[in-house]
């Protein structure tokens, strides 16, 4: 029996540590239950939901009233005033106060007397001098009031003229005067009760949290005035705590800020959870003092002592506790004045107002819910604290009974019975204990599915406590490693809390990462630690605290999850965390040394072995050495501020919260393109990789873009430009949409990579695309396969140019080739080609057919229009001499020189002119070669016939189309004078008759007169007629003289030349003749000599003297020894 | 309202004439190699019509370079309308017949019924109609003034100048298919000038109503050079008007038909038959219609509008 209670004894004084263990975490866990309980209902008590209702349309309609104030100068206050009456009158208060900005900047303008300002405000009945000292408020009734003066229809007039179309619909609020208009404004501000310090607030609470949204509530105006300055407080705190120790300081920063500003009273809970822990550490005392109780070292009065700070801070707990009920009575009271208050603005039963006070009962009613859960939470608490401590109850009763066993008071069957009773009685509290811990779990659980947009900084902020909890981990023996694991569910509770309440007034926009973020978190976790999200973390943490394990095991599981050697390592770790327990606790309990057992048992191979075997024997201090090498295995290169250096934890700390260095990550290049080249700048991202709960840091870099690159882009795009331009000129299309071209662009290498000229290229491969299709949308429907589009656009101008060509071979002008093609669909052009076999093979045959069969005349006559074409374009003729070219080139940069862009373009189309000239100069030496090879006379006689055949023709088309005017009398003379040349009736001044050759056929000027003229200054029809009789008659004066002319030319050749048979008697005129075989030519001296000595021969004949030697001798004179003729000039 | 389905006057239709033919200016037209020069006139006829022509271009006539008239004219002549004997019965122009000496007397045989007569473009003192049977016995005489002079008070007695009457109507004819009548215009000084002579049997198409537009299409030009010059070339204008008409159910069929005969007929439009009416000149018009168009707006009624151009 002896045995037995020796036994019983043991297990009690051995176990001691871990019931008081046991017992705070119970505690604790009841705590925050209770907590999480209190603050779940805090979240949707009528704070929340008025904020939730209220608080983000009412902060971002101040805050645009606020800004609108400045904007306008009107007051704020005016400014709700003023958005009464706006919306009464049916336009939104953001047109009136443009209307008042431009408003006041007429009145500006109209200091100037003479200015279109000052006329448009005396065309309103209003002056400067009225208006320069006036707010922009009292600007705007003078306004309304000078517009009231009007008759609808003038002040419709009025305002317009003044303002303009878009401002129209303020007429109906400036219609009622001053007085109509002030008074609802008045109104408004009754019922829009916002003042410029919490509009400013507003504002300011905004531009730290971007919280927007549209609708304003009367209701919550009112309401928000209070709450504003607490929020702005809230997220100050946040930014500078963020400022000064980084993002999660400042998360933390704000939520106890939060705490601060929702509770009014925030030593209420601090109060209560420090009553909580000087309970369970007066309690763990009095536990050990009782333990002493009968030995050297019992110390009663201490005990004693003990137990009265018990029963007083028991005491101080339930004054907290009533001190809670109080604030949250408070509250009620609150959203009770609300109500009130909403009541009260029932009589103006607003749509808005109605809706707000609907929102407020549906509060009301939530909030009593909540209000109810929050007690009913808050008696479980009490329960919970009654019963907090069921072993301690136990080891109090089982003292008793070894007293009472030990006086001989109590037999050892009762005593073993009493003591069996009084085991069971703890166990069983102890399983309900672990029964709402597991509620907890599963609250807690619930709560985090919950959490969507903060879970990240959730998580943060959990590792925080975590780390909290593990930096204190041995601070304190096992009772404080309890203990801190205790503060860090506290806090781990508070976040959840806080979370809730967050995301109901829109904090968690201050976290910038919504959605993505969660999402990156999970695929890290993926990524690191298969399945560690951190809500999934935050479980196993509870979980693990729940079920009385420690933080390695904790960080072994961990760690198992992590895979590969590391996993197994990590698993190991967990079975010798059992085992330090196992060796810690005995071999007598099965809470303990179930655990102890797996010692390395769930570890698989070498890795686990030698991780259990290596922190079961080398004991806590060498455990500690391991964590901190595995955590320094898992933040690798991460490091965290003020952190990383700290033992044990640091590695983990910096694996979690901490960054790598920062290493490139990624190039950028970005700018506008345009035709006149590219203008922008390249960007370096580095990255430094973040922890697994912290996200990466990006670094930007902007530099210039390197001047080859930059040249390189430049030219690309002028030369896209240039290129795109001339397809676009060659097929007709629109050339400003080229020189306009604009695009913004941005292209990113490969993670880790430098921007390669591959991808440069790509781009402005792109960009030369978007500039083809825009100068031709519709390429894309042209584009062949293997095509861009701007070689797409290019082909397309190769088979308009190839085909314009082939034209002109085929004897259209240039213009009509150009329009011809044009009048032909695109597709039909490829068609074409294609059937002609490409482009190259129908070049190739249009090109012998035009070297085989045109001649060089048909052959430049395209080159000679196209030069003319493209000279006309710059405002000169083609019909330059190659030296006036040159001048005008040689002018570039002279005084009254060419410009510069017709130096580029006759530079541009020197080769054509040289080419067409040379080709006139080659035409003329042709003919003037041929000239040469012709007869003068018939180059005289028949050219002139041709000259004058081609004027007779060149008349009789002009006859044709000829109309006349008695006012074109000086045409009608110049034509009648040549008329009277070519009839040989003209004389000179003196009488003297003009030649023929005096004949200057360039009378086309008179003649387009004559052929202009119009019906505008005759009478009649029969005016007109007769003035058109008198042109054709004048005309047929011309032809007839030119006819004459011919006839007289034709009788002259006919007189010159003589025929083959008969020969002619008389050259008149020097040229060439057309000799025969056997013909001998002999000159005008030879002829003479010839007649002469014949005529010598004749007369001494004819004399009769004849002489054989005599009549030889006369013969010999003229001849070379009878040979040949004998001259003067020979 | 009434108009008159006309009667081309033509040939012997015009027994007799104070103007003669050929008068002067009206030379017969020579084919054989005769050279006419700018400004001759020549007479030459076309079907049954002498037309009047004016050398334009100087030229030797052949037996294919003969004067051509409207609309076919030649570069050489310039159709000047029928010879003065006849132009006041050529409709279509707007061309007169001009007697230096007064009276102007024109005897006509229609060789139908003739119930009105319209004069236009007229410059004489008065106008007699005679109408005569076929014993030539004169069964009617009727005598329009055609100047006039709207007096008053004694100023305007005193100095208002006598206005030219252009245009008036007989409408109260005595209608025989064998009668003739005879015109008879007198001007105490100067030549008389008669314009258009538009005789037939008149029909009734409908009631003219009042607010009837009145048109002068003025064809004169005034332009203004970049100095702010001005050259005025002074044209003729044309009266155009338009008039609603009531037309009674009965007559509409016939009304309709009536004018679509007259498509392009240059006849005499009144809108008034009393051609004392102070209105009677501005609605009396010899031209032609341009459009019409009539609804069935009541009843018994329709109504009409009618838009009528001048010479």
């Amino acid at each position: 029996m002896a045995s037995t209670l020796v036994e019983i004894i043991g297990r009690d004084s051995t176990g001691a540590a871990f019931d008081s263990a046991t017992g705070r975490i119970q505690g604790l866990a009841n705590s925050a239950s209770r907590l999480n309980g209190v603050l779940g209902a805090i979240g949707a008590t009528a704070v929340v939901g008025a904020l939730g209702s209220f608080v983000k349309s009412t902060i971002d309609a101040q805050d645009h009233l606020f800004k609108l104030s400045q904007k306008t100068g009107i007051a704020v206050e005016s400014l709700a005033g003023l958005g009464f009456a706006a919306e009464q009158s049916g336009v939104e208060l953001e047109t009136v106060a443009k209307g008042v900005r431009k408003f006041s900047l007429l009145v500006a303008e109209a200091a100037d007397a003479s200015s279109g300002a000052a006329q448009k405000l005396k065309q309103l009945g209003l002056s400067y001098q009225q208006l320069k000292d006036l707010s922009p408020e009292k600007q705007l009734l003078a306004l309304s009031d000078a517009l009231s003066k009007f008759s609808k229809e003038d002040r419709a007039i009025a305002f317009i003229s003044t303002f303009g179309n878009k401002m129209a619909d303020l007429i109906p609020l400036l219609s009622q005067g001053s007085n109509g208009l002030g008074r609802m404004i008045e109104q408004g501000k009754k019922l829009n009760p916002v003042t410029e310090r919490s509009a400013e607030l507003a504002e300011k609470y905004n531009s730290q949290i971007t919280v927007l949204g549209k609708s304003v509530s009367a209701l919550g105006q009112s309401m928000v005035v209070e709450l504003i300055p607490s929020l702005t407080r809230t997220a100050d705190a946040m930014v500078k705590a963020g400022e000064s120790g980084g993002f999660l300081s400042g998360a933390l920063a704000g939520v106890r800020q939060l705490f601060t500003e929702a509770f009014g009273n925030p030593k209420i809970l601090g109060d209560v959870g420090q009553i909580r822990r000087e309970i369970f550490k007066t309690q763990d005392v009095i536990s050990q003092m009782s333990a002493k109780k009968g030995s050297a070292f019992f110390d009663a009065n201490a005990l004693e002592f003990e137990k009265v700070k018990l029963q007083q801070l028991e005491g101080n707990l339930q004054t907290a506790l009533t001190a809670s009920r109080a604030n949250a009575a408070a509250t009620k009271d609150n959203t009770e004045e609300t109500k009130k208050f909403a009541i009260a603005l029932d009589g103006v039963n607003t749509p808005k107002v109605t809706s707000g006070i609907n929102r407020l009962s549906e509060a009301q009613k939530k909030a009593k819910e909540e209000q109810q859960q929050l007690n009913r939470m808050m008696s479980e608490g009490n329960n919970l604290s009654e019963s907090v401590d069921p072993i301690l109850k136990r080891n109090n009763a089982l003292a008793k009974y070894v007293d009472l066993l030990k006086i001989g008071a109590l037999s050892q069957d009762n005593f073993n019975k009493l003591a069996t009773n009084a085991i069971n009685d703890a166990e069983k509290a102890t399983a309900k204990n672990t029964d709402a811990l597991k509620t907890l779990n599963t609250e807690t659980r619930n709560t985090t599915n919950e959490v969507s947009q903060l879970w990240t900084q959730a998580g943060r902020n959990i590792q925080s406590a975590l780390a909290t909890s593990i930096f204190n981990f041995f601070d304190d023996g096992l009772k404080g490693m309890v203990k801190s694991v205790g503060i860090a569910v506290g806090r781990i509770m508070s976040e959840f809390a806080a979370l809730r309440i967050a995301q109901t007034i829109g904090l968690d926009r201050m976290f910038g990462g919504g959605s993505g973020q969660q999402i990156n978190i999970k695929q890290k976790g993926l990524g690191l630690l298969t399945g560690l999200t951190g809500a999934e973390l935050g479980v196993d943490v509870l979980s693990k605290l729940g079920g009385g394990f420690g933080t390695t095991s904790f960080i072994g599981s961990s760690l198992a999850r992590v895979g590969g050697t590391l996993g197994m390592f990590g698993s190991g770790m967990a079975g010798a965390s059992a085992g330090v327990f196992g060796g810690a606790g005995g071999a007598g309990t099965a809470f303990i040394g179930g655990s102890g057992t797996a010692l390395g048992g769930s570890g698989m191979g070498a890795a686990a072995g030698m991780g259990a075997s290596f922190a079961a024997a080398a004991g806590p201090a060498m455990a500690l050495i391991a964590v901190d090498a595995i955590g320094r295995l898992l933040a690798g290169n991460k490091t965290i501020k003020g952190f990383g250096s700290i033992p044990v934890v640091g590695g983990f700390l910096s694996a979690m919260f901490g960054h790598a260095p920062f290493k490139f990550r990624q190039q950028s290049l970005q700018g506008t393109a345009s035709a006149s080249g590219f203008s922008g700048d390249i960007t370096d991202v580095d990255r430094a990789k973040g922890g697994w709960f912290v996200s990466n840091k990006h670094r930007s870099t902007k530099s210039a873009i390197p001047n080859d690159i930059q040249m390189m882009l430049d030219s690309s795009m002028t030369g896209f430009a240039k290129s795109t331009r001339s397809f676009a000129e060659t097929l007709g299309l629109s050339v400003d949409v080229v020189d306009s071209f604009s695009k913004q662009v941005q292209i990113k290498s490969e993670k880790g990579k430098k921007l390669t000229d591959e991808a440069v290229n790509e781009m402005l491969r792109g960009l030369g695309d978007d500039m083809a299709t825009a100068v031709l949308p519709s390429i894309d429907s042209f584009r062949r396969v293997g095509e861009t589009a701007s070689t797409t656009l290019r082909r397309l101008s190769t088979e308009f140019s190839t085909l314009t060509t082939a034209s002109t071979m085929l004897g259209k002008s240039v213009s009509e080739a150009n329009d011809f093609i044009k009048s032909i669909s695109i597709e039909s052009r490829s068609a074409f080609l294609d059937a002609a076999g490409g482009i190259d093979s129908f070049g190739q045959q249009m090109s012998f057919f035009s070297q085989n069969f045109l001649t060089d005349a048909e052959r430049m006559a395209p080159v000679q229009q196209q030069l003319s074409m493209d000279m006309q374009k710059i405002g000169l003729s083609s019909s330059m001499t190659m030296s006036q070219f040159k001048g005008l080139i040689q002018s570039f940069g002279q005084v009254n020189g060419i410009t510069q862009d017709t130096f580029f373009s006759l530079l541009k189309l020197a080769p054509a002119f040289v080419q067409v000239k040379s080709a006139v100069e080659i035409t003329t030496s042709a003919a003037t070669a041929a000239a040469r090879n012709i007869s003068q006379i018939y180059a005289a006689s028949y050219g002139e016939i041709k000259r004058l055949r081609d004027f007779v023709a060149s008349m009789q088309s002009t006859v044709n189309t000829m109309t006349s005017g008695s006012y074109l009398t000086d045409a009608r003379r110049a034509i009648s004078g040549q008329a009277d040349l070519l009839h040989g009736r003209a004389v000179d001044a003196e009488g003297r008759k003009l030649r023929v050759k005096d004949y200057n056929p360039d009378i086309s000027g008179a003649l387009g007169m004559l052929t202009g003229m119009g019906t505008g200054t005759f009478s009649t029809g029969a005016d007109f007629r007769r003035a058109q009789g008198q042109n054709i008659g004048m005309v047929n004066e011309l032809i007839s003289g030119a006819e004459y002319q011919i006839e007289k030319k034709r009788m002259a050749i006919r007189r010159s030349f003589g025929s083959y048979a008969v020969g002619t008697s008389f050259v008149p005129e020097t040229g060439l003749n057309m000799n025969h075989r056997g013909e001998r030519i002999i000159n005008p001296d030879q002829n003479r000599d010839l007649i002469f000595s014949i005529k010598s021969l004749v007369s001494a004949v004819m004399e009769g003297n004849v002489h054989a030697r005599k009549t030889a001798k006369i013969l010999t004179s003229v001849t070379q020894d009878g040979n040949s003729l004998l001259t003067t000039a020979a | 309202m009434i108009t008159i389905d006309p009667i081309d006057i033509r040939g012997t239709m015009l027994t007799s004439s104070t103007v003669p033919y050929p008068d002067t200016g009206e030379t017969a037209w020579s084919g054989a190699s005769f050279g006419y020069v700018e400004g001759n006139t020549v007479s030459y006829l076309v079907g049954s019509d002498y037309y009047r022509f004016e050398c334009l271009v100087a030229h030797t006539s052949s037996a294919t370079n003969f004067p051509v008239p409207k609309p076919n004219e030649t570069a050489n002549w310039l159709d000047l309308g029928f010879v003065n004997k006849f132009a006041m019965f050529q409709l279509d122009r707007n061309t007169q017949t001009i007697e230096t000496t007064s009276p102007l007397t024109v005897g006509v045989d229609p060789g139908g019924r003739v119930g009105a007569i319209g004069l236009g473009n007229l410059v004489a003192d008065s106008v007699q109609l005679d109408v005569y049977d076929t014993f030539g016995v004169n069964v009617h005489t009727e005598t329009k003034d055609l100047i006039d002079r709207y007096v008053s008070s004694w100023y305007s007695y005193s100095y208002q100048p006598f206005r030219q009457i252009p245009a008036t109507l007989f409408s109260d004819m005595p209608i025989n298919v064998d009668y003739t009548f005879k015109l008879t215009f007198t001007k105490s000084t100067g030549d008389v000038k008669v314009g258009s002579v538009v005789c037939g049997m008149p029909f009734d198409i409908g009631d003219a109503q009042y607010q009837a537009k009145v048109q002068r299409l003025n064809f004169s030009t005034f332009d203004r050079a970049f100095d702010g010059e001005t050259t005025i070339t002074v044209r003729r204008s044309a009266p155009k008007i338009n008039l609603n008409l009531f037309i009674d159910k009965p007559d509409l069929n016939g009304t309709v038909k009536l004018i679509d005969d007259l498509n392009g007929v240059v006849t005499a439009w009144a809108g008034l038959v009393s051609t004392t009416d102070g209105y009677f000149e501005s609605i009396f018009i010899i031209g032609l219609f341009k459009d019409v168009e009539y609804s069935l707006d009541y009843p018994n009624h329709a109504q009409a509008s009618i838009e009528i151009e001048g010479l």
